[in-house]
């Protein structure tokens, strides 16, 4: 180390002057201003060798640095921790393979690195077996250019591979500053193919070789790293890629060769595919293969050509050639292996040097008229592509490669509101309050609206789509950007439009499918078949004359329909299923069974089912989502997009600050819409999704245990406690609509309180005993929240009259009054109301609310504000009239949810989003479950 | 009955002023903005998008700092006070549970994003922090440049009026400032 003991401001003045400075002038400088003091010389030097790194250390903020490693899982603290014979020092980084450490041998004393590995491999007995077996493997590797892996250490908690440490950029760093000189690239390239070539000896295949991976030391040598260890990173699902089914894909997109793109089996020339996506990324500064995201970059790898443009005038021809054939999509026409590949980079290195400039002049006309055809045949490669793309869009749906893609659109995206447009190159979605389209070819996104649009759903010309807001059915079309209202539908369930402009959408819960055209307003209501209460999700079949819709009504009735808009005949394609049902092109009827998609082949011209149903994927859970509709959408060509889960979401007893005092039971994907604490604060009753089935579920709070409570296949949810904690009353939906049924908890006993035409959802009960409030959502899409007396004659009443709707309502602890949110003021606000009075409502809340609830000790209520944060009011009581405090804030929600509040009114039930919802995975090219 | 918590200003006077209560209830309040900040980068489609970065710092500071109700004369010792307490909660936070409690498992970031992610979350906050310290007692006013600037997110011209000297100055203290602490953290290591 350097004894550095020159004074600071001395030090300073010279380094600031030395920063002006450059090359040999900042050099003479240093001379002359440090003389030949040594310490200051060395004092200054040594902060100047910190510039390149200082230009990127600090950017950004604190916040911003530790929310995103927040945000991508941030590594688990281990500094300071003994494993085997290291000792964990400090953290380097994170990445797709789990976290990295440097740590320390002490036996041996060196320094080393140490990654450990992610929960999803370390977790999973199988992989980590594989994991642990290729480690072993690797470890027997031992060549200059490889970093030497030194075991796999296992203490039972935390299992991690040790490996060389080594010092220096990574490529990658090394080409984001620009391309390299050609020289230098082929002298790095000559030792990543000698580390391939041995690892290919011994029957190692590297699987993700990137820039990110190969390390150039301050010597000039280069190390390839995580040999092999791509393989065991991948999720089980994959190992079970065949020729016949796609296996997911895995690794790094733009490195990634065509065979591996479309999920099958690759083998070294894998690598020499990625070794020549290296250096031409070396060479050139770009990416051989580059897109917005991960789809775009898959299509530029399995249809495109790097920018051969890009490479520099003096490549030499031979290493043009060399590029080409490590780039052919076709493996058989790629080398075969690196060592051909290292000998011929040899012989280029070795070439004389007149070779490869020419003579300067000859060469640069001979370049320019290059560059003119290069340019000439790059436009007409270019619109070839398009003929050769539309081509296949219209003609042959199936023929590219079978491709599962993950589409990084936003992850707020409503599960019911994406639709995929019938050549299935785009993507319209919605998020909560804007509407966008997505190129899948380019990626681009562009908004279209700036309103949240239901279940979108495109015209067949793919010019304008249909979509539900507002209580209406309207049209967007992209030629004009102009959106019309069509029809009037409350409650939209989804819409299908066919070639000649005819419309069927669903307008309301309890509704038949409508009929209308397009330019006309001439909107005419289909016909229910008997023991039908409703009908949803139409969608027509490819003659624009049938189509299939999810009929609700009891078990014997609900199913997936096919109808037809030349006669009244209708039959049942899938019985008792409870959600909305898609067909994919060609022939494939898909729906939701156990949680799980399945594929069913239809007969177009007896518009029957043939052969058996068969889960499109193992494993592949689907999110159901509002009206029983499911977040999955298929084009006419037959691409399939559909978002697999819906996030992980934990319930946590959280402090009035709003720190976390305790989790209550593990993190599910079972979001629950509704979850109430029982009167002794012990027990939680929530409403579960578990394999694609809506159920109350009671959770024990202090032992996490849970326990289901509801049966029925039928969607049910929202329940509320009796006071004394005994009984439950949930809506449930065997009849086809939510109707009030109660259950004595631990026994079979159930009891339908109240149905009617409309669907009505509990909210509460009071704590005499004497009332439960429901919300009841009329046909008009209003609702109101009502009374049902236990006792007499239990006819339901209105509570109060609302022009703008009503929901939430709350007894308080003396049952006297109730709290409730309403938009009366054209916003949400909470309400404060007593029971049988004519006097009006009192306002509490502020600045908008969104969920209310009394305190326990009836002074006061807590209320979720529109800004997230919980809020407390006290209220006073003086003759029948309430008078509310000022709103004071106990803490911000964020992206949880205010439930419920503990007896002791100090604790709150809160529930915190862990994992985001999954992306959209699009299947590109899907052939179906039969091929 | 429900204990009364200002917003996060009245509680930073309350802080500077010798009240560490006032601490003990800013801290849920960054945390969960941190959490908030942390879901938006999870739903955003590039995380690595510069400009929505800096809106998103920007945004969360107005959530979380009503600066309106901050006199004028006062604005720079309260910038100075905002910045300590993200110090103190970051590297807390960081120290502490630095861990999302996931494993560590990025299964739903693109691994093309891997290289991003590294150099982000690249800076060591608690050695920085105990670098930091050590650089107060050479230079007090770059450390408290460096607090300002990127504990607590301002920009070089808000720090020029905070700490009531020229933006060049801060330019200069800033890049001499990340030269002397990237030589500390090298050293530390050794």
């Amino acid at each position: 180390m350097t004894r550095v003991n020159a004074p600071w401001t001395i030090v300073e003045d010279i380094c600031q002057r030395a920063l002006e400075q450059h090359g040999a002038d900042r050099a003479r400088f240093l001379d002359a201003a440090c003389g030949d003091d040594e310490y200051l010389r060395a004092a200054v030097e040594s902060l100047l060798s910190h510039e390149e790194r200082s230009e990127t250390f600090l950017h950004g903020s604190a916040l911003e640095v530790v929310a995103r490693a927040v945000a991508i899982g941030a590594p688990q603290m281990l500094i300071g921790r003994s494993l085997g014979p290291y000792v964990i020092q400090s953290f380097v980084g994170a990445g797709g393979m789990g976290e990295v450490y440097r740590g320390r041998d002490r036996s041996l004393d060196r320094d080393v690195a140490i990654k450990v590995l992610p929960a999803s491999v370390s977790g999973d007995a199988e992989r980590l077996a594989r994991f642990r077996h290729e480690a072993q493997t690797v470890a027997a590797l031992s060549h200059s250019n490889i970093a030497h892996v030194y075991g796999f250490e296992d203490d039972g908690d935390v299992r991690a591979l040790a490996m060389e440490l080594v010092e220096g950029p990574t490529l990658a760093a090394m080409i984001a500053r620009g391309p390299l000189p050609i020289a230098d690239a082929l002298r790095i390239a000559e030792q990543i193919a000698d580390a391939l070539e041995v690892a290919h000896e011994r029957g190692i295949v590297h699987r993700d070789l990137k820039p990110g991976n190969i390390k150039v030391r301050p010597d000039g040598l280069v190390k390839v790293l995580d040999f092999g260890l791509a393989k065991t990173m991948e999720p089980p699902a994959a190992s079970m890629s065949t020729k016949t089914e796609p296996g997911l894909i895995f690794g790094t997109a733009a490195y990634m060769p065509p065979e591996q793109a479309r999920g099958l089996v690759v083998d070294r020339r894998a690598d020499v595919w990625a070794f020549g996506c290296v250096l031409f990324e070396m060479i050139t500064g770009r990416r051989a293969f580059a897109g917005d995201d991960v789809a775009t970059t898959l299509a530029a790898v399995v249809s495109g050509e790097p920018a051969w443009n890009l490479l520099p005038l003096q490549t030499p021809s031979a290493l043009r050639r060399l590029l080409r054939r490590c780039l052919a999509k076709d493996p058989r026409q790629r080398f075969p292996e690196l060592g051909a590949v290292r000998l011929e980079i040899s012989d280029i290195r070795q070439a004389p040097l007149a070779e490869v400039d020419g003579d300067a002049t000859t060469f640069r006309r001979r370049a320019r008229l290059g560059w003119i055809v290069a340019g000439l045949l790059m436009c007409a490669t270019a619109s070839l592509g398009v003929v050769v793309y539309s081509q296949r869009q219209t003609r042959a749906p199936a023929s590219g490669p079978e491709m599962r893609v993950e589409l990084t659109t936003p992850r707020d995206i409503w599960n019911n509101r994406f639709a995929l447009s019938p050549d299935g190159s785009k993507l319209a979605y919605s998020t909560a309050d804007s509407f966008w389209l997505r190129s899948l070819e380019s990626g681009n996104v562009q908004k279209l609206t700036a309103e949240s649009a239901e279940f979108p759903f495109w015209s067949a010309d793919g010019q304008s789509i249909g979509f539900f807001a507002d209580f209406q059915l309207k049209r967007f079309d992209l030629t004009t950007g102009l959106t019309q209202i069509v029809a009037r539908a409350p409650i939209g369930m989804g819409g299908t439009w066919n070639a000649e402009g005819t419309i069927l959408y669903t307008p309301s819960h309890s509704s038949p499918v409508w009929k209308v055209h397009a330019g006309r307003a001439d909107a005419e209501p289909l016909r229910l078949a008997a023991g039908q209460v409703g009908q949803r999700f139409p969608q027509f079949l490819p003659d624009g004359r049938h189509f299939i819709y999810l009929a609700m009504g009891s078990l014997d009735v609900r199913g997936v329909y096919v109808g037809s808009l030349d006669s009244p005949e209708t039959h049942r394609l899938v019985p008792t299923t409870d959600w909305q049902p898609a067909f994919a092109a060609p022939d494939l009827l898909l729906f939701q069974r156990d949680g799980l998609l399945f594929a069913q082949r239809l007969d177009l011209r007896t518009y029957t089912t043939i052969g058996g149903a068969v889960p499109i994927a193992p494993h592949v859970a689907l999110v159901p989502s509002k009206y029983n509709s499911m977040a999955l959408t298929a084009s006419a060509m037959g691409q399939v997009a559909f978002r697999q889960s819906g996030g992980l979401s934990q319930l946590t007893w959280t402090d009035q600050a709003g720190r976390r005092i305790a989790n209550i039971g593990e993190p599910d994907e079972a979001r629950p819409y509704s979850a109430r604490l029982s009167p002794d604060g012990r027990t939680v009753v929530l409403d579960r999704l578990v394999e694609g089935n809506l159920d109350v579920w009671t959770v024990d709070t202090e032992r996490g245990t849970s326990q289901r409570i509801t049966q029925s296949p039928v969607r049910e949810a929202a329940a509320v406690w009796s006071p004394d904690g005994r009984r439950v009353a949930f809506a449930s939906e065997r009849s086809g609509l939510f109707a009030i049924y109660v259950k004595t908890v631990g026994s079979d006993r159930e009891e339908l309180l109240s149905a009617s035409s409309q669907p009505q959802v509990p909210q509460d009960w009071s704590a005499d005993g004497r009332f439960i409030t429901f919300m009841r959502q009329s046909a008009e899409g209003g609702n109101d929240d009502w009374l049902l007396p236990l006792e007499g004659d239990r006819q339901p009443f209105p509570i109060a009259t609302t022009s703008r709707g009503m929901a939430n309502t709350h007894f308080s602890p003396n049952s006297g009054w109730v709290t409730y949110i309403s938009a009366e003021t054209g916003r949400q606000e909470a309400y404060v109301r007593r029971i049988g009075s004519g006097a009006a409502s009192v306002r509490v809340s502020t600045t908008g609310s969104t969920w209310t609830l009394w305190r326990h000790d009836g002074q006061g209520i807590f209320y979720e504000a529109s800004d997230g944060r919980v809020m407390s009011v006290p209220l006073t009581f003086k003759n029948n009239e309430v008078t509310p405090g000022v709103p004071i804030p106990l803490f911000q929600l964020g992206s949880r949810h205010l439930l419920d509040v503990a007896p002791d009114d100090r604790r709150f039930l809160v529930l915190e989003e862990v994992e985001p919802p999954a992306p959209i995975t699009l299947i590109l090219n899907w052939k179906g479950p039969h091929r | 009955m429900a204990s009364t918590a200002p917003d996060v200003t009245g509680l930073l006077h309350a802080w500077s002023h010798g009240d560490s209560r006032a601490f003990d209830q800013l801290v849920p309040l960054v945390e969960s903005e941190l959490r908030r900040m942390a879901h938006v980068y999870m739903s955003r489609e590039r995380p690595d998008h510069t400009l929505q970065t800096t809106a998103l710092v920007n945004e969360a500071y107005v959530r979380l700092i009503d600066a309106s109700r901050v006199p004028w004369d006062d604005r720079a010792h309260f910038f100075g006070i905002a910045a300590r307490l993200m110090r103190r909660v970051l590297v807390d936070y960081a120290r502490t549970h630095g861990a999302f409690k996931r494993g560590g498992d990025v299964r739903h970031v693109p691994l093309d994003d891997a290289a991003v992610v590294t150099s982000a979350i690249d800076v060591d906050l608690v050695a920085l922090d105990c670098a930091l310290d050590k650089f107060a007692s050479v230079d007090e006013r770059k450390s408290r440049v460096v607090e300002l600037r990127f504990f607590g997110g301002l920009s070089v011209e808000e720090t020029a009026d905070a700490l009531r000297v020229s933006t060049d100055t801060i330019k200069r203290d800033w890049r001499v400032a990340k030269l002397w602490l990237l030589r500390e953290l090298a050293g530390a290591g050794q």
